[in-house]
């Protein structure tokens, strides 16, 4: 299977650009040479080399180059490169956990076909994920402002709502295709050697559903990022908020910002000023479009090597 | 002492789908002696493979066997727990199945399969695990097992992962070997190997083997005893000489009168016709299951065999029924 990846340029490019824009997130600082508390801090005002102010925020690109700066003055290019790193790493531990609780779940009892569960999803097909999603950690944040919760507690809560939104599709998916692995002559034939089940599901059903659970694992990568993205623009952030009120005392306007770095959350909060500054907006955007675009080459690749194996 | 090594009575195996039970095997009862091979022939979907493979408790999550019994060698196989069919299960029973090319997995390379049965039943050390798997591919037959043992089953020919099949069931000596068609998908000089390595290995470990087959040539050559199935019930049986010697019931008949014979030259082979056994009796007493019949309650009678002379059975219907002469 790997060897085959390898064989897939498109997947290669993908990963190659996933790994590298996670490595440039962590180690920004020393590669562009620059102090990550002063590229992160808070810039009230542009002044003049002679000490007047000339403008307030937000920047433009031309002013604050190269993407410019959001409400508060922050660089957004230094906040989005920042913020790969979470955005890239809650995504993929989502998506892990997604997959390995539907693979377990199936895996409880593998002939059953969920037949409740297929119902329920197609039930919810035309419910947007977001919407769900949304209302469940709405409730979440709610009670943590009359409760107050550690910050990882929160966002292990929050983790398992984006978990378990996903789980019960793919669990519809899963069941269906090791079932038609359990109805394969060979898994009787193994069977009637005299093997148990779990040798049976160890040696035979996952290897042969790994390629599946590969591509199932990117898409949810994809999936993931894209319900983050939607609830980021929806004011819910992974890792909380907090609300500061700018404006005046006679249109005050309350501003959620985001406690994690991640890109839904400078998504979400720059969305108010999306007319005075599209930048704070567009670039996490661009990076989420380029990020899901890595992983659909990634896809691309994967599906490739599934129809030269069925071929 | 009781000689008979697998013992199956009336047993009747369902199916649900959609709600809705149908019966696939009905009243099927079966004895194999030691080291007899019993042929179970019939066309396909009579139930010869169910019947198998609720031996060896293998049926599809959907089936259930709903009435009769099946001992091994005493042992009451349908009330065993699910541990010590786990024992039996190719250590004791095993099973060569029809389809060579389905039947192995193809991301596992062959040496490895070979070894499964071994390694469940810790039969053999685990550093002589390949050793075994080699012995047993020059038993089958391979001029060259080091070089198959690393192949993959894509990399056989149809008759060399059959006699691979061979090998995964004969790896732990089992007393009894299902062979399921084991020759269906082979060209006839293959099917002849084939056949004769079950039968050596019969013979040398004094095992018993049930062969499932539809074809009664190869009947004719290894079996000692025959039962015709037909519709998922049992429609004669006999032993070989006496099926071939004096058929009674029309589906065997026609089943026989189906073997190419190369003395009759131009002759065309003769069809099995859609047959409606209510239109044939044998003295006054009228065949069971009519299979092809539209008239469900005929389907449904209850039907028994009785013996027509000594050691031969034939299914009739319990109930007396209106004979059509035919002619």
């Amino acid at each position: 299977m790997i060897i085959k990846l390898l064989k897939q340029p498109q997947a290669i490019i993908g990963f190659l650009f996933i790994t590298g824009l996670l490595v440039f997130s962590f180690y920004w600082p020393s590669l562009l040479d620059v102090d990550k508390t002063e590229s992160l801090k808070l810039q009230d005002f542009l002044y003049d080399d002679e000490g007047r102010i000339i403008d307030a925020p937000p920047y433009s690109p031309s002013q604050v180059p190269p993407l410019g700066s959001d409400m508060f003055g922050k660089h957004i290019f230094y906040q989005a490169i920042d913020g790969a790193k979470y955005t890239i790493l809650i995504a993929l531990g989502i998506a892990l956990f997604r997959i390995l609780f539907s693979v377990g779940i199936t895996l409880l009892n593998p002939r059953s076909s969920f037949s409740f569960l297929n119902d329920i999803v197609q039930a919810t097909l035309y419910l947007p994920t977001a919407i769900l999603a949304y209302i469940l950690m709405n409730s979440l944040i709610m009670k943590q402002s009359m409760e107050p919760m550690s910050t990882i507690k929160l966002i292990m809560l929050q983790c398992l709502i984006l978990i378990g939104v996903g789980v019960p599709p793919l669990i519809s998916t899963f069941s269906r295709e090791i079932r038609a692995i359990l109805n394969k002559d060979y898994i009787t034939n193994t069977f009637a050697l005299g093997s148990k089940k779990v040798y049976v599901y160890h040696k035979h059903v996952l290897p042969e559903l790994s390629t599946k659970l590969v591509l199932l694992f990117a898409q949810q990568v994809v999936q993931t990022l894209i319900l983050m993205a939607h609830l980021g623009v929806l004011a819910i952030f992974i890792g909380g908020s907090a609300i500061v009120v700018l404006g005046d005392i006679f249109s005050p306007m309350p501003v959620a910002i985001p406690l994690a770095g991640e890109w839904a959350g400078i998504i979400g909060m720059n969305f108010a000023k999306i007319k005075a500054a599209p930048w704070a907006i567009l670039t996490p955007l661009t990076f989420f479009a380029l990020l899901i675009f890595a992983l659909n080459l990634i896809i691309q690749g994967i599906q490739n090597c599934l129809e030269t194996h069925k071929s | 002492m009781d000689q008979h090594i697998l013992q199956i009575k009336n047993l009747r195996v369902s199916f649900n789908k959609s709600k809705q039970k149908t019966t696939a095997v009905n009243d099927v009862s079966l004895q194999i002696e030691v080291g007899q091979t019993v042929a179970l022939i019939g066309e396909s979907g009579s139930g010869k493979s169910i019947t198998s493979l609720s031996v060896l408790q293998l049926l599809p999550s959907n089936g259930q066997v709903e009435k009769g019994s099946i001992t091994f060698n005493g042992k009451e196989l349908l009330k065993m727990p699910e541990k010590e069919m786990l024992e039996i299960r190719g250590n004791e029973i095993s099973m060569i199945f029809q389809d060579a090319i389905a039947s192995l997995n193809p991301s596992m390379k062959v040496g490895v399969q070979i070894t499964e049965g071994l390694k469940y039943h810790k039969l053999v050390p685990k550093e002589e695990l390949k050793t075994e798997a080699l012995q047993l591919l020059e038993q089958v037959g391979f001029k060259n097992p080091a070089q198959v043992y690393n192949q993959y089953p894509d990399q056989l020919s149809g008759g060399m992962k059959q006699r691979i099949l061979i090998a995964m069931a004969i790896s732990c000596k089992p007393k009894l070997l299902i062979a399921d068609e084991p020759t269906t998908a082979l060209d006839v000089t293959i099917q002849r190997q084939v056949l004769d390595l079950i039968d050596y290995y019969k013979t040398d470990l004094n095992a018993s083997v049930l062969l499932i087959t539809h074809d009664f040539g190869v009947v004719a050559e290894y079996a000692d005893w025959v039962y015709v199935m037909l519709g998922g019930h049992i429609v004669e049986s006999a032993d070989v000489y006496t099926i071939f010697k004096n058929p009674v019931h029309p589906y065997t008949k026609a089943l026989i009168g189906s073997i190419p014979n190369p003395e009759n030259g131009q002759e065309r082979l003769k069809s099995i016709q859609d047959y409606t056994f209510e239109d044939t009796s044998y003295n006054g007493k009228k065949f069971a299951p009519a299979t092809y019949t539209y008239d469900s309650s005929s389907f449904d009678a209850p039907s028994s065999l009785v013996e027509v002379e000594p050691m031969h059975y034939v299914r009739f219907y319990d109930v007396e029924r209106k004979v059509v002469a035919i002619g």
